[in-house]
């Protein structure tokens, strides 16, 4: 079979959907539809949207590790789809959908992981607190856009410093040869930046959904 | 020292002399624990937005990147597009990131081959019946993109693209007879195939094969399982590394011939020596930290230690046990002593 070919199977599913399975914001509104007109093409584009994300999540995770294989992939899609399908109704935030399907694929795949390597698990159908701050899928996306726009929200004097740190992984040396400040200073700048960032609520929403 | 509040949020980036004074305070005060777990959280949070557009794009950037593109012939949503276009300027200069990625294309061709065909799973999952529509293929866009005048940049992309999609055949080849044709290429490379695999294998040891070294796998997922907010586990940081180093000594041509190099050899063999010192006897890494170095043993040809490594592992029922009793079987005994 060919690359090609291969391609296109998930697609034949996803070719239904009216946007990209990884276009949160567009999955968000079909949800927010759907609980408001409750009808059946609208719970099917949520249902489509619901499986395309679980199949194209746990390929993302396997492709990462050969040891996992097919009836492992057909096994966790199809638990992450029925545990996301029979709680749709329970959904408390309509309009982060789904940010909680990641957070349900993300902890059955978790308990896969554990039981795969410690033969241990946690209680996946309701997110109990867990010990990790392994970020959701589309992790480091979702946490970059939260970070620029709450970065963008910081006062003018510390824009900048948190830009080149957190946006840019500078050292403070790095941000001292371009600003012409001392590290000391920069990093007292940072420090505040943090602190105005905690208190920031698209950063705090996301880091409760990371820590469920 | 700036305000507690805000050098607890900051501890693990704070100077060792205003983190004494932090510890100092902790001590006293063991509700401020959760402020400090508060700033790790936050701080690897940070950490993963800086990630996000790291120079030398990850396996996890990697892989969304190949899943996204194969699941939908949509149109990505721009961060999703700007992801792929850094990892493919990113291709040109890292080969390494090719090689990964064609790893990584060969597994999406197992899964999808072998798994549930996706649309016999939806109508299953949710007893609806779709029914087979003409789905547009999801690496179009080499095409569309081929036809519109692009800036060099872009056309680096492009030639990038052409070279791992799966090319449109030529006009000139949709006049012969194609399915003959790829009967006759496919027969072609299969026999040249053969022939080197063939070779390949007649020019690999008894401990090579054994080992298996091609088979371990070149990143450690517990690593993503650890503890809040950035915080370390030595032993399994130093395992992690040694499955990277690992990887990264082997060398192949086509999958075949594949050697390792004694430097990458000797680095993982420190790394894995350093994490079976620092960790408890028992612990599960500890003894895939063993039984690797049994392989690694192994492939270099030093039965002795690789057994007594195996052995460590089969006492001590690590989860590799069962393959660590199977190789100890495939070892001949220990010469008796004189």
């Amino acid at each position: 079979m060919t690359l090609k070919a291969t391609m296109r199977s998930l697609n034949e599913v996803a070719a239904r959907l009216p946007f990209h399975v990884d276009d949160f914001d567009r999955a968000n509104e079909a949800f927010l539809r759907w609980r408001a007109s409750g009808s059946p093409r609208d719970l099917e584009v949520v249902e489509l949207w619901t499986y395309c994300y679980t199949r194209r999540y746990f390929i993302a995770k396997f492709l990462r590790d050969s040891a996992y294989g097919p009836a492992d992939l057909d096994q966790l899609v199809g638990k992450a789809f029925a545990k996301a399908r029979d709680n749709l109704d329970r959904v408390q935030q309509p309009e982060r959908f789904a940010s909680w399907v990641s957070v349900i694929c993300r902890n059955v795949f978790v308990n896969f992981l554990r039981r795969y390597r410690d033969h241990t698990a946690f209680d996946e159908t309701h997110m109990v607190a867990t010990s990790h701050t392994e970020p959701f899928e589309n992790d480091r996306l979702a946490a970059r856009r939260a970070v620029e726009r709450a970065v963008e929200r910081l006062p003018p004097t510390l824009q900048e410093v948190a830009r080149m740190k957190f946006l840019e992984g500078r050292s403070y040396d790095e941000i001292g040869e371009a600003t012409a400040r001392p590290p000391a200073s920069l990093r007292a700048f940072a420090h505040k930046a943090v602190a105005r960032l905690r208190e920031d609520p698209a950063l705090r929403a996301l880091l409760q959904e990371i820590n469920m | 020292m700036e305000n507690i509040d805000q050098a607890l949020l900051n501890y693990d980036d704070l100077p060792a002399s205003e983190r004494a004074a932090v510890d100092g305070y902790l001590a006293e005060h063991p509700e401020a624990q959760a402020t400090l777990a508060e700033g790790r959280a936050l701080r690897a949070l940070l950490h993963d937005a800086a990630e996000a557009e790291a120079a030398v794009p990850d396996a996890e950037s990697l892989a969304l990147y190949l899943a996204t593109r194969s699941a939908s012939s949509r149109p990505l949503p721009p961060e999703l597009e700007a992801l792929s276009t850094r990892i493919e300027d990113a291709f040109g200069e890292h080969p390494e990131l090719e090689r990964r990625y064609a790893m990584m294309q060969d597994r999406l061709k197992r899964l999808t081959t072998e798994a549930e065909a996706p649309l016999a799973q939806f109508e299953r999952l949710t007893g609806r019946r779709l029914g087979h529509v003409e789905a547009p293929d999801p690496l179009d866009d080499v095409a569309r993109d081929a036809a519109a005048p692009a800036p060099e940049s872009r056309r680096v992309r492009q030639a990038w693209r052409a070279s791992v999609a799966d090319r449109a055949a030529a006009p000139l080849l949709r006049r012969v007879s194609l399915p003959r044709l790829a009967l006759a290429a496919s027969l072609a490379v299969a026999l040249l195939y053969g022939s080197l695999l063939l070779a390949s294998r007649s020019s690999t040891t008894r401990w090579e094969r054994l080992a298996g070294l091609g088979e371990v796998p070149a990143e450690f997922e517990g690593l993503r399982l650890r503890g809040v907010g950035g915080q370390t586990d030595p032993v399994a940081d130093r395992y992690a590394e040694a499955l990277q180093t690992l990887h990264e000594a082997r060398s192949t041509t086509l999958g075949l011939f594949p050697s390792y190099d004694p430097d990458g050899l000797r680095r993982s063999v420190a790394l894995l020596e350093e994490a079976t010192a620092l960790g408890e006897p028992d612990g599960p890494i500890v003894l895939e930290a063993w039984f690797l170095l049994g392989k690694i043993r192994l492939y270099e040809g030093d039965e002795e230690a690789a057994r007594t490594a195996f052995q460590v592992v089969a006492d001590r029922g690590g989860p590799s046990a069962p393959d660590a009793r199977r190789l100890l079987a495939e070892l001949a005994p220990p010469a008796a002593p004189r």
